[in-house]
C-alpha cells in the first residue's frame, strides 16, 4: 500500500466558505462566525482510495477580492485546487477564472473542482445552474453543489479531486 | 547522513548573533537543512517559535523538512532550485499554526542557501515568528471584509428595490390609466341623468346623482394624485417654466374654490396685490398647489370659520398665504404634515376626504420651482401656509 501526499490549494473570493469547508472536511464540525484568513492555514487529512493512502494537505488560503489574486508562492507545488463560489453571491462566481490562471501558472496540469458552496441558503441563493455549467464546461472540470454547514457533498468534491490526483 | 557544519562557525549562530544585535532574537528562528531536506542543526529557541502543533516534545534534528512542516510538502522542485542557485530564496509569509493551548500564531517562513558558495552545504530556514503585527492586519482584514459584505448586500437589496418600484410604477400607471375612463363615463351619465330628470323626480334621487358626481370627481383627483406621485418618485416630474403673473394664477385657483367654500358655510376672503407678480414657473402646477392649500383649508374649516387667500411680494418672492380658523395642528402633526401618506389621525377619524398624497406633492412641486413652504398652525385657532416662489429675474429693471 503506497502513501502519497498531495497538496491542494483553497482559492476564491473572501467569505466565500473555503475555511469552513476545510473545517468540515477534516474536523467534521462548522461555525457561523466568519473570521477572515490571512496568509495560509495547512491541514493535513489521510484518505484510504483504492490500494493507496493520500495524505491530503489542504491549503486554505486568504480569500481575494476583485483586486488581488493569491500569492503564487502559496500555489508551488499544488497537484489541485479547489475553487470555492459563493452562491449568495453573483460577483464570486467570474473570479475563478483568475485563480485557474494563477494556478496554471505554477501548475499546467494542476486538476481543479469548483465548488458552489453555501447550498443550504436556498432563499438567498443568487447563481443560475446554467451560469454554473457554463463555468463547468469552461474550466474541463465537476461543479458541485457544497455546504459547509450542512456537509451536503463536502466530502464526494474533495474526494473526486483527490482521485484524480492519484488516479 | 548530514553533513554537519561547525557550529560556532555556522551561518545559523550568525544568523542568531545578528538577530540579537537587532533585538528581534525572540521572533527568529533558524535551522540548516541539508541537501537531502533533513533538518541539522537548529537554533535553541527553534521548538518555541514554531509551535509545532504535533509533536512537541520529539526531537527535531533529523527529522524531514515536511515532516515537521507540511508547509514545504511538494516543494522539492523550488528547494532544489534554491540550492542549485535557480532561485533566491523562497518565502511563504503568514502561516496559521495552531499552538496545543489553542492560540493561532502566525509564521513567517524563508529558505534560502545555506552558503552562497558550497551549494552541498544545504539550505537555511528562517522561521519568524510574524503574529503581533499579523493579527493587527487580521483584524484590518476582518473589518474590510465585514464592510464589503454588507455593502454587496445594501447593493443587492438596492437593486431588488429598484425593480419593485419599477414594478410598482408600471401597476399604478396601468390602474390609473383603466380607473380613469370608466369614471369619465359614469360621471357624464350622472350630469345627464341629473339634467335630463330635473323636476322629473323627487330631489332626493338628484341629490343621490349629485353624490354620485362629486365622489366620481373624488376618485378622479385621488388618481391624479396617484400619477403626480409615481412620477415624482421615478423622477420623472418636468415643468414647463414661463414667466407666469401669479395673481393669474391665485386669483383663478380663489375663483375656482370659493363656491365651494361657500357651500361649506366659510367666509371667503382674498387680497390679491395690484402689481404683477412674475415668477418663472409652470403656471398649472402653481395653480395646483394653491387649488390644493385652498381646498385644504375649506375642508378642515368649520362652518362659520373663514379663509383668506394673499399675494404679495416679499424678499424676492412671490408670497402666496392661506389663512384658515379651522381646527388647527399640534406640533407632532406639523412635523409629519408633508410626508407621503400622512393624514392627521383626526382627518382619517373624520369623514373628510383625501389621499394623503396631497401636501406632498404640493411641497414637491413648490421645491421644483426652488420655492419653499411655510406653516403656522395653533389648536383651535386655525393654520396658515405661506408659499414662497422666487420671483423672475427682470433684467430691464437693472
Ligand atoms: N449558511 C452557510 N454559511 C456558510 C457556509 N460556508 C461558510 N459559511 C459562512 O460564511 C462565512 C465565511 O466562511 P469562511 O469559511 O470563513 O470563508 P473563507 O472563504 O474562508 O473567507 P476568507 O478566509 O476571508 O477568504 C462564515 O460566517 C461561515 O460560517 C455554508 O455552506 N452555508
Ligand atoms: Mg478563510
Amino acid at each position: 500500500m503506497a502513501v502519497i501526499q498531495k497538496k491542494i490549494c483553497l482559492l476564491g473570493e473572501f467569505a466565500v466558505g473555503k475555511t469552513s469547508l476545510v473545517r468540515r472536511f477534516v474536523e467534521n464540525r462548522f461555525d457561523d462566525k466568519y473570521l477572515s484568513t490571512i496568509g495560509v492555514k495547512i491541514s493535513r487529512k489521510s484518505l484510504s482510495l483504492d490500494d493507496n493512502t493520500v495524505n491530503l494537505l489542504m491549503w486554505d488560503l486568504a480569500g481575494g477580492d476583485n483586486y488581488q489574486g493569491v500569492q503564487s508562492g502559496y500555489l508551488r507545488g499544488a497537484a489541485g485546487a479547489l475553487i470555492v463560489c459563493d452562491l449568495t453571491r453573483a460577483e464570486t462566481l467570474s473570479a475563478y477564472e483568475r485563480y485557474l490562471s494563477q494556478l496554471r501558472e505554477v501548475n499546467k496540469n494542476a486538476y481543479v473542482v469548483f465548488l458552489a458552496n453555501k447550498v443550504d441558503l436556498v432563499d438567498r441563493r443568487a447563481i443560475s445552474d446554467k451560469e454554473l455549467k457554463d463555468v463547468a464546461s469552461s474550466l474541463g472540470g465537476q461543479v458541485y453543489l457544497t455546504s459547509a454547514k450542512s456537509g451536503i457533498n463536502v466530502e464526494l468534491a474533495i474526494e473526486t479531486l483527490a482521485k484524480k490526483l492519484v488516479g | 547522513m548530514s553533513t554537519r557544519v561547525e557550529l560556532d562557525n555556522s551561518p545559523i549562530l550568525l544568523a542568531a548573533r545578528v538577530a540579537r544585535a537587532f533585538g528581534n532574537a525572540h521572533r527568529l528562528a533558524y535551522a540548516q537543512i541539508t541537501p537531502d531536506l533533513t533538518i541539522a542543526n537548529v537554533s535553541t529557541n527553534f521548538h518555541a517559535i514554531i509551535s509545532n502543533p504535533a509533536n512537541a516534545d520529539d526531537p527535531i534534528e533529523g527529522r524531514r523538512l515536511d515532516d515537521i512542516f507540511y508547509e514545504f510538502g511538494g516543494t522539492e522542485d523550488t528547494l532544489d532550485m534554491i540550492m542549485k542557485g535557480q532561485l533566491p530564496f523562497f518565502r511563504l509569509e503568514d502561516v496559521n499554526r495552531v499552538r496545543p493551548d489553542g492560540e493561532t500564531v502566525y509564521l513567517m517562513f524563508q529558505i534560502s542557501p545555506l552558503s552562497d558558495a558550497q551549494t552541498e552545504a544545504g539550505l537555511l530556514l528562517i522561521v519568524e515568528d510574524v503574529t503581533e503585527p499579523a493579527i493587527m492586519r487580521q483584524s484590518l482584514t476582518q473589518e474590510r471584509n465585514e464592510l464589503r459584505l454588507v455593502r454587496n448586500r445594501l447593493k443587492a437589496a438596492n437593486t431588488d428595490l429598484g425593480r419593485l418600484n419599477r414594478l410598482k410604477s408600471f401597476i399604478v400607471t396601468m390602474a390609473a390609466h383603466d380607473l380613469r375612463s370608466p369614471l369619465t363615463t359614469i360621471r357624464s351619465y350622472a350630469d345627464i341623468l341629473a339634467e335630463d330628470l330635473q323636476g322629473k323626480v323627487e330631489q332626493d334621487y338628484i341629490e343621490f346623482l349629485m353624490t354620485i358626481r362629486s365622489q366620481s370627481d373624488r376618485l378622479s383627483r385621488l388618481i391624479t394624485d396617484l400619477l403626480d406621485l409615481d412620477m415624482i418618485e421615478q423622477g420623472g416630474l418636468s415643468l414647463k417654466p414661463e414667466p407666469t403673473d401669479m395673481r393669474e394664477v391665485v386669483e383663478e385657483a380663489y375663483g375656482l374654490m370659493a363656491p365651494n367654500g361657500a357651500l361649506h358655510r366659510l367666509t371667503m376672503t382674498n387680497d390679491i396685490s395690484k402689481e404683477p407678480v412674475i415668477v418663472n414657473g409652470d403656471g398649472q402646477r402653481i395653480s395646483q398647489v394653491i387649488v390644493n392649500l385652498i381646498s385644504n383649508a375649506i375642508k378642515y374649516t368649520p362652518e362659520d370659520g373663514r379663509v383668506h387667500v394673499t399675494l404679495t411680494i416679499k424678499d424676492g418672492h412671490a408670497v402666496t398665504t392661506i389663512v384658515d380658523t379651522g381646527n388647527g395642528m399640534t406640533e407632532q402633526q406639523l412635523h409629519k404634515l408633508f410626508q407621503v401618506y400622512y393624514r392627521t389621525e383626526e382627518a382619517r377619524d373624520s369623514n373628510i376626504v383625501g389621499s394623503g398624497l396631497g401636501l406632498f406633492i404640493v411641497k414637491t412641486l413648490v421645491e421644483a420651482h426652488k420655492g419653499y413652504i411655510k406653516v403656522n398652525s395653533k389648536r383651535g385657532e386655525g393654520t396658515r401656509f405661506a408659499v414662497y416662489i422666487p420671483l423672475a429675474s427682470q433684467p430691464e429693471l437693472a
